[in-house]
């Protein structure tokens, strides 16, 4: 049993990390916490939903989702976050809010409350070791999640507008300077931040065949939150690592202590983690900070 | 200066409330109060399709008394203070004469002491935790069974017809499946089988319950017993199908949802669930009332339906027989007069129970839900 | 006249850093602008370089106005910015940041300014792959300016290259800057060590409380009393 409970926690634990990674993304540019993640790559999710609906191809429905979580997020920036930019850190968060609730309203005016079948026709079927079950969707889940972050590493390490996006996190004068396009460059973070979300945001609709308004922020935003926390916050490879092992913490509390105690089990964790290591468990490597 | 003053002030009085008086005296104003957001959105909805369906039918053959019905609906969003929140700013409304809500026992508790300052009349559809009605509130109603009673027959359902010998349970964490929890722990011992496992979840935020089906399997357990919403039990299905975990799900009312099935897909099929209202009822009276819920709202009719729709001419018949405002109301439904709505006979007791109700099984069987024949 | 600025206003707020400030940059040469702290030297580079907007007045640079540009437009005209405090990028490597400096090109060059660089200052070939962050001060600041000199830029606006240096690392660095104006560089020098900003520049500037209040050929202010008195520690 403790190799299956450990095999469940490592696919939520993927799942958390693509979102988690968006968010960093997002919080290692601009030192803001992003409330808005969750309810804006929650807007892609629900329009890949609602394309499927119509009949359109699965393929193309996701693509479409993960369009619309990378535009969004553009249109978010610049009128919520460029303005107030250089404000402190309590204004950006506060219009993060105010973004937050206006997707949340979007999504329920357009789609409403209900929790509602998302099937895209691919059934993974179970592959069995001995007594273990892996579902091949849990594979492929974790696949991509690495595969992202390789990709996302290798974007910011290889190209210009890599390069720039780490210049800009360190001084946006200094980037400025060189001649990094400074607008330009953060909406792109957010372009990719919201992108990735929505692959994480499908992810989690396609694992548990279902998607509902909650996929934003409770288990959006704020399992983002906890893995960057227990990861390191600003770090990709912090917020997968933490991403996994907050899902390995919420499935071992669950499977050997209690359900009805795991939500209160995995914040006192987290609070430990707070007060052991501040910065983490793999604290931005000031190198792959971005 | 001081009486031109006055005299300003009562101009204004007439004018605000004179209106709404003169409003409220030709139509009758209600409210229809429950999750409008949120997992258990579908009952709320439900809800306010079912008492829609009941004011067209009563307002296109002349209204109450020559009275048109009207309602408003407030979201509670399943969650206890935004339910005092809408009792707060509601029941201060002097044109509402009642209120069909909450769905959830949890919002009930909360917002009853509100709703019973101003006497506003609170007839549930489906809260079913049985302390409810203990507590003391005159205003208060159900016409559905309560937990005590469903329950028990959930247990026996599972143990006498389901032949589980090692039952597990899983209860949402709130008033509601707290107190369904606990009936169940009373009642299966009597029945002479103990449970082997015992977890919960967080009805609107858990989705991942991967670390239960693995936890029961491992204990062995041939069935479980759900006491949650459907959106849970769903989920619950799907991830025990995918980890090839075969126990029998029984569930009760709170489950019987057309929702289960979508979502749930073919992971559904078998569940067993007892509700106060069987959707294939094929009497009469109750398969016209589910055409036409049907025709219109593309759905079935659950109990969250049906009762609300039973509700609206419950308070006609009230008023019919003679009442006319919220003292009233309460009065002549404390009166025991016996009423058959869709739902069953309807008589409340002294606590504003309704005892002598009857519920059903059904089951799921090839995507939709059947009558299940119990022994 | 390569670059000029005419009747240039800044404003933080209510505060007013320069004032009505003219200056002239001739084609080659090498100007160095002084003053006290506060004086309003910073404030002019980062006007000129778009990371602040004047309120009024023009900047002049090839016969086009500039003033009021985004910086990526101004550096890709041919005007880099030197910031003052060593502003090397401390999580890249040694190489990246020089790679960062040519972010404006789009030639095949880059590898080959990035290796000649190398070549010069022996002591960044060996930190090569190193986090910038990890370099002492002298390095960084060389870094800097190879970083900025990697946008082949016409104009070099240096502020404060000396700033919390060594006296010997200092000297280093003067000798970099005194070759980039051989090499044909027009350089602007932002200072407070005065006397050696005088010896390597053509033209010089004395800037107070945002306005300019001097100006002559280096040689002259060298020999001038009141610079001596002000500037040159008597």
């Amino acid at each position: 049993m403790l190799l299956q409970h450990l095999i469940n926690g490592l696919s939520i634990g993927s799942i958390y990390a693509l979102i988690a990674m968006g968010y960093n993304m997002v919080y290692g540019i601009l030192e803001l916490l992003n409330f808005a993640h969750g309810d804006v790559y929650a807007v892609g999710c629900f329009a890949a939903l609602g394309l499927l609906t119509m009949g359109v191809h699965p393929a193309l429905a996701i693509m479409a989702g993960i369009i619309v979580g990378f535009v969004i997020n553009l249109f978010v920036e610049k009128l919520a976050y460029r303005p107030v930019r250089y404000s402190g850190r309590v204004t950006p968060t506060i219009t993060a809010v105010g973004i937050a609730y206006i997707m949340r309203n979007a999504i329920l005016k357009i789609w409403g409350p209900e929790t509602f079948a998302f099937d895209i026709g691919v059934r993974g079927s179970n592959l069995q070791f001995g007594g273990i079950i892996i579902g091949t969707l849990q594979i492929y889940i974790l696949l991509i999640a690495v595969s992202c972050m390789i990709g996302i590493t290798l974007y910011l390490k290889k190209t210009k507008t890599g390069q720039g996006i780490i210049a800009i996190s360190q001084s946006i004068p200094t980037a400025a300077l060189m001649g990094v396009p400074v607008n330009r460059t953060i909406s792109i973070v957010y372009g990719i931040g919201g992108a990735l979300g929505v692959i994480g945001g499908i992810l989690f609709c396609i694992y548990y065949d279902s998607i509902f308004i909650g996929i934003g922020f409770a288990l959006g935003t704020i399992k983002a939150w906890m893995a960057s926390i227990i990861g390191g916050v600003g770090s990709l490879k912090g917020a997968v690592m933490g991403a996994i092992m907050l899902g390995l913490m919420e499935s071992m509390v669950s499977g050997y202590v209690s359900t009805l105690y795991k939500d209160a089990i995995v914040w006192l964790l987290l609070i430990a983690f707070v007060l052991i290591k501040p910065q983490g468990l793999f604290p931005a490597q000031v190198a792959e900070k971005i | 200066m001081n009486k031109r003053l006055a005299f300003l002030v009562m101009l204004i009085a007439v004018t605000l409330f004179g209106v709404s008086v003169a409003s409220a005296a030709d139509t009758i104003h209600f409210a229809v109060v429950g999750p409008m957001t949120g997992d258990s959105a579908g009952q709320g909805i439900q809800m306010k399709a079912g008492a829609q369906l009941a004011v067209d039918e009563i307002n296109a053959k002349g209204g109450v008394n020559g009275k048109k019905m009207t309602f408003e609906v407030a979201d509670d969003m399943a969650t206890p203070n935004q339910a005092v929140i809408v009792a707060q700013k509601l029941s201060l409304d002097k044109k509402i004469l009642f209120v069909v809500g909450h769905n959830n026992s949890s919002c009930s508790i909360a917002a009853l002491p509100m709703w019973e300052k101003t006497g506003v009349p609170v007839i549930s559809p489906s809260n079913t935790n049985p302390t409810l009605t203990r507590l003391g509130h005159k205003n208060y109603f159900r016409v559905v069974v309560n937990d005590d009673i469903m329950v028990n027959q959930v247990v026996k359902l599972a143990v006498k017809d389901l032949q589980v010998k090692k039952p597990a349970l899983v209860w949402e964490n709130s008033d509601y499946g707290k107190g369904m929890k606990d009936v169940a722990l009373k009642a299966l011992p009597a029945l002479g089988v103990s449970l082997v496992g015992e977890e919960s979840y967080v009805p609107g935020v858990d989705r991942d319950y991967s670390a239960i089906v693995t936890k029961f399997k491992g204990l062995g357990a041939d069935g479980v017993l759900f006491l949650g919403d459907y959106t849970g039990a769903a989920l619950l299905a799907k991830q025990a199908k995918n980890l090839n975990y075969k126990a029998k799900i029984v569930g009760a009312s709170s489950i019987a949802h057309p929702k289960l099935i979508e979502i749930g897909g073919p992971a559904v099929e078998g569940v067993v669930s007892v509700t106060s209202f069987d959707p294939n009822d094929l009497r009469p009276k109750q398969a016209a009332f589910i055409k036409k819920y049907d025709s219109i709202n593309k759905e079935k009719p659950g109990e969250w339906g049906a009762h609300a729709y039973d509700i609206v001419y419950l308070v006609k018949a009230a008023m019919e027989a003679g009442a006319t405002d919220r003292a009233s109301l309460i009065q002549k439904l404390q009166g025991g007069k016996s009423f058959d709505g869709v739902t069953g006979n309807i008589k409340f007791d002294k606590y504003g129970d309704v005892p002598d109700k009857k519920a059903f099984v059904i089951t799921v069987k090839n995507g939709s839900f059947v009558s299940y024949k119990t022994k | 006249m390569i670059f000029s600025t005419q009747d240039l206003t800044v404003k933080y707020g209510q505060i007013t850093a320069l004032r009505d400030l003219s200056i002239i940059l001739e084609s080659g040469e090498l100007t160095t602008l002084l003053g006290a702290n506060g004086a309003g030297k910073t404030t002019l580079l980062k006007t000129i370089s778009g990371l602040l907007k004047p309120t009024k007045g023009c900047i002049t640079y090839q016969g086009v106005n500039i003033e009021g540009l985004q910086p990526d437009r101004i550096i890709k005209m041919g005007i880099a910015h030197c910031p003052e405090g060593r502003k090397a990028l401390p999580r890249q490597t040694v190489y990246e940041n020089l790679k960062m400096g040519a972010y404006i090109r789009n030639d095949s060059g880059v590898e080959k300014d990035i290796e000649y660089f190398f070549e010069r200052f022996p002591r960044l070939a060996e930190r090569r792959d190193q986090l910038a962050g990890h370099l002492s001060g002298g390095e960084q600041q060389m870094l800097v300016i190879c970083r900025a000199l990697m946008s082949k830029p016409k104009i070099l606006l240096l502020d404060e290259p000396s700033m919390g240096l060594a006296p010997l690392v200092v000297k280093e660095v003067f000798e970099i800057i005194r070759q980039i104006h051989e090499e044909g560089t027009t350089i602007l020098l932002v200072e407070q060590n005065a006397k050696m900003a005088l010896k390597i520049a053509d033209k010089g500037y004395i800037l107070e409380v945002g306005k300019i209040v001097a100006v002559d050929d280096a040689q002259s202010l060298l020999k001038s009393k009141a610079v001596q008195e002000s500037y040159l520690g008597g």
